[in-house]
């Protein structure tokens, strides 16, 4: 393959990285994060909603930080197999 | 969905075609004339192009937009348009002053948050957004905080990829006929189906109109009349039509370059205090390797070979397909969870 095209190539997984992982944690969300404590209330309801959104907040960072890593990746990637004009 | 409806939106689409296809040329020559011209540094001679085609793309899709309201009984539907037209309409003026005065980097974002004013107003948002495997959701209180960046984001997003002959408006089509795919995936009682067809058909005959004329080599530029008036209608869109996912994702490419170049360059800042992410030699792009320039997607695609404006556009139409397809197995993922 030629490296101007591994680079499209590279970039159309993290597209599907940054899909697939947002559609499995809505996945983990689902099976996990919104039915527990759905009966709760009161502080218990308070202290579950803290931790909930914590992680919901966690896996933001984690999300944004892993995707601005690879796309630092593929920037030095393709430098490093930098062809002549 | 009502034959009716679907009949009047093609329609609506044909004569915003048939309008941009004829005035942009006039505003071509007019802007020629008054000196509203730029230089395509892209190019080898770096030829004169006319600025601000975003003029006549915009002003047609608000005119076409207000002509819809003839047709339509609804008040709600109509307090839909109304909010689609002021806050398209807003950013339209941002995008005039922008081309016009050159707004800071913080300015432009600032302001585009007055264009989610007149859907706050009329009321026309629905705080129970439609995620896949999850289905409709209650988020009454983040949405509303939220609302301000429904225009913001993905209007400097569109914009910040406007930077070859034709990615932006190629890309733009391209997301387009995705929505109008997912309107029809998705059940119309959980979306805003009437919307989401008439609005994307009259976008999609402006949109194809202009590409007409900004495609390689190009004969107008959009400017940010363009590509902010394009960022501000998927935006609201997005709200009003209920598909926030949807969009969301079909965006991924924008949302990219923006995304890296905010984190690269480590927050809002002036052109000219950053250096060029790209520059141009025998006709060919070539991608920085200085550490301090802005990661952009077009540095991205450019960084193992010099490539020609051409093959970087396409390039990039290829990344929207992908993003689009991904947005279009969401929709039938939540077709699939509800």
């Amino acid at each position: 393959m030629k490296p101007e095209d591994k680079q499209v190539l590279y970039l159309i997984l993290l597209e599907i990285f940054v899909w697939a992982s947002i559609i499995a944690l809505l996945f983990l969300f689902n099976l996990v994060l919104i039915p527990w404590g759905l009966n709760a209330t009161g502080l218990e309801k308070i202290r579950i909603d803290l931790i909930r959104f914590s992680i919901a907040g966690l896996s933001l960072v984690i999300w944004l930080g892993s995707w601005y890593y690879l796309m630092k990746l593929i920037l030095r990637a393709g430098l490093k197999n930098r062809q002549p004009t | 969905m009502d034959t009716q409806i679907l009949i009047y939106s093609i329609g609506l689409g044909l004569i915003s075609f048939i309008l941009v296809f004829i005035l942009l040329p006039q505003w071509i020559s007019f802007a020629n004339k008054k000196g509203l011209v730029g230089r395509d540094v892209h190019k080898p001679d770096q030829p004169i192009v006319a600025e601000m085609g975003g003029v006549v793309g915009i002003a047609v899709f608000i005119f076409i937009l207000g002509l819809s309201l003839l047709f339509i009984d609804d008040l709600q539907v109509k307090k839909e348009i109304w909010a689609l037209i002021l806050g398209v309409l807003i950013a339209y003026l941002v995008g005039i002053w922008d081309d016009w005065k050159t707004l800071s980097a913080i300015q432009k974002p600032l302001l585009l948050i007055f264009a989610a004013v007149p859907v706050f107003l009329l009321h026309t948002y629905y705080p129970k957004p439609i995620f896949p495997l999850i289905g409709e959701t209650r988020m009454t209180i983040i949405y509303m905080f939220l609302l301000p960046f429904v225009v913001a984001v993905p209007a400097n997003a569109v914009n910040m990829l406007d930077v070859l002959n034709g990615s932006m408006l190629g890309s733009a089509i391209i997301i387009t006929l995705g929505i109008i795919a997912s309107a029809f995936i998705i059940p119309s009682n959980y979306i805003n189906q009437e919307i989401l067809v008439l609005v994307s058909f009259i976008l999609l005959g402006v949109l194809l109109a202009m590409y007409y004329y900004n495609r390689y080599p190009a004969k107008v530029f959009n400017g940010d009349t363009g590509s902010l008036g394009v960022g501000a209608v998927f935006g609201l869109l997005a709200v009003i039509g209920r598909l926030e996912f949807i969009i969301l994702i079909a965006l991924i490419p924008h949302i990219t370059n923006s995304f890296s170049i905010l984190s690269s360059i480590k927050g809002l800042k002036e052109r000219r205090q950053i250096p060029r992410p790209v520059s141009v030699k025998d006709g060919k792009i070539i991608a920085s390797d200085s550490e301090s320039a802005p990661i952009t997607l077009v540095r991205l695609l450019t960084a193992a070979k010099p490539l020609t404006e051409k093959s970087i556009v396409i390039r990039i139409w290829i990344l929207t397909f992908t993003s689009t397809l991904l947005a279009i197995i969401s929709a039938l993922i939540i077709r699939w969870s509800l």
